[in-house]
């Protein structure tokens, strides 16, 4: 099974600089792999949602008519 | 000197006694007052106390009753607020050391309408800090303590209110769930804790931690009290953006009219994986209940509701970030290690993967709305398991996280509800989480007070029934 190269730490934090954050290589390591875990699971479960599906709209769901 | 059967009467009971002038709103107050003091410094529920301010109250709501000026069920009933509500000229921390200073110039507008009901404010209540967490281990203010096993957390982020309603400090809260975060501690602690519709109750003036996911609600330790703070708090303000707009309910009103009737779905998958063998059993006795009770049941399938967790931490994780992100840039070491951990997720989450999640949402809001076309409300453990030891590590992913059947419901913003229902082998409660269709909080109410009069409820933690 082919192997995703993991982000590069030098990546992420010039991601965190450009928004405030500051984040040195010990942190970055360690958040890689979570960040990496969480985007992988996201990919797993939005993978096959329908083409015409639409995100859900702020403000309260539909009151049942 | 305080007086236990004071302290574990209902604050429906304590209204309809402080209304005929059995009991002096002063008399409950002060009782509470020496409880805290009694109990607290084992607990570390409260992280302030406004003892002054609460007498003062409490003798203007005496004068008031004795006038005839009587504001409704709740008048002169003490009550305890996460330390998340701004509060005029009183402290307001979110639990977070960045906060300690800040002192509001008004109250939420929740607390404006609890102070016009009647209520008496004892004091702010512990939380995880930012009410990012599910332990309330703050290490800013110290740990809170589940008062049925000092050693064991009460959940979170409102654990302090969880934590002072099962030790007869207070008789109402109000608390805040983004994933679980009323439901949890109401589990692990024994009481009531109900998340209402997304947007029935406005939250403004209390701190965000995700503005998609986050609701505010009830915890107590009856139904009807739930109901009645419901009553109070519920309705549209134009501080919030997503609130309701539409009229106030009287979400007594239904109560008492039992299950016979209504159709109780048994959700899968998910829901009963995983759990504690205790857990299961109570989950199951109490399904048996509401049969013998008349309700019919069916198992309903959910068919995403798998693919929810994760799109609800991408969702949480993204906002939170958001929102802390003039912070997290200032003054990160201010926070503590695990929440500081939790937002640095999120800056990294493209806006592409969180609009996926968004769509998730919407997935699972469809396939519930079509559940809720052959079932009234929905039946599952609150929890897998009962309160953990305090310093156990607790795990954010989706199989194994202790919130999985609570966040779905946030995705959502359908009303769910934890009610005791029962105890473990060790005597750690265990909460049942019922769920309805949007905006009928009435019925989840009336099949958990259908339970809740079956079944009974000792209502406090052994250590505070003396």
């Amino acid at each position: 099974m082919e192997r995703t190269p993991h982000m590069s730490i030098e990546v992420l934090i010039e991601i965190a600089r450009q928004q405030g954050i500051g984040l040195d290589a010990a942190r970055a390591l360690d958040l890689r792999a979570r960040v990496e875990s969480l985007l992988a699971r996201l990919a797993r479960v939005t993978d096959g949602l329908e083409r015409g599906r639409q995100p859900a709209p702020g403000g309260p769901p539909r009151r049942p008519t | 000197m305080s007086l236990p059967k004071l302290a574990a009467s209902s604050a429906a009971d304590l209204g309809r006694r402080l209304a005929r002038r059995e009991l002096s709103p002063v008399e409950v107050v002060a009782d509470s007052l020496a409880r805290i003091e009694r109990f607290d410094p084992k607990l570390n529920s409260f992280l302030t106390v406004t003892g002054e301010s609460a007498l003062a109250d409490a003798r203007t709501a005496e004068a008031e009753i004795a006038a005839g000026r009587h504001r409704g069920p709740l008048h002169g009933v003490p009550l305890g607020l996460k330390d998340i509500f701004d509060t005029a000229g009183v402290r307001t921390t979110s639990g977070s050391r960045i906060l300690t200073a800040n002192v509001p110039a008004r109250d939420a507008p929740v607390v404006e309408r609890l102070r016009a009901a009647g209520t008496i404010v004892l004091g702010k209540l512990n939380l995880h800090e930012f009410a990012y967490g599910t332990t309330t281990t703050n290490p800013h203010f110290g740990p809170c303590r589940n008062p049925w096993d000092l050693d064991r957390v009460p959940g979170g982020s409102s654990g302090g209110s969880g934590a002072a309603l099962a030790a007869g400090l207070c008789h109402l809260s109000l608390g805040t769930d983004t994933g679980g975060s009323i439901r949890v501690p109401a589990s692990v602690c024994g009481g009531v804790g109900l998340k209402p519709t997304f947007g029935r109750v406005p939250r403004g003036g209390v701190l965000p931690l995700a503005w998609s996911l986050d609701h505010v609600g009830p915890m107590t330790r009856c139904v009807e009290d739930a109901a009645l703070l419901l009553c109070a708090v519920a309705g549209t303000d134009a501080g919030d953006a997503w609130s309701f707009r539409d009229g106030a309910e009287d979400f007594t009103a239904d109560l008492e009219r039992g299950v016979r009737g209504l159709t109780i779905g048994i959700p899968e998958p998910l829901f009963f994986d995983g759990l504690e063998p205790d857990v299961g059993q109570a989950a199951a006795k109490a399904i048996d209940v509401l049969e013998r009770l008349g309700a019919s049941t069916r198992l309903v399938t959910w068919p995403n509701v798998d693919r929810g967790y994760t799109a609800f931490h991408a969702m949480l994780a993204s906002e939170a970030s958001a929102f802390h992100r003039p912070w997290m840039g200032a003054r990160p070491e201010d926070y503590g290690a695990d929440v500081r951990a939790a937002l640095e997720i999120g800056y990294f989450i493209p806006a592409t993967a969180y609009l996926d999640a968004r769509r998730v949402q919407l997935l699972l809001r469809d396939e519930l709305d079509m559940i809720f076309e052959a079932a009234d409300v929905l039946v599952t453990p609150a929890l897998p398991r009962t309160a953990p030891p305090i310093g156990e590590p607790i795990s954010r992913e989706p199989t194994q996280s202790w919130t999985r059947f609570l966040a779905p419901f946030n995705l959502t913003g359908s009303p769910a509800i934890s009610v005791p229902c029962g105890c473990d082998r060790l005597g750690l409660p265990i909460g049942l989480q019922i769920a309805g269709r949007p905006f009928d909080e009435a019925t989840v109410l009336r099949v958990a007070r259908a339970y809740e009069r079956e079944r009974g409820w000792p209502t406090l933690a052994p250590m505070a029934r003396d």
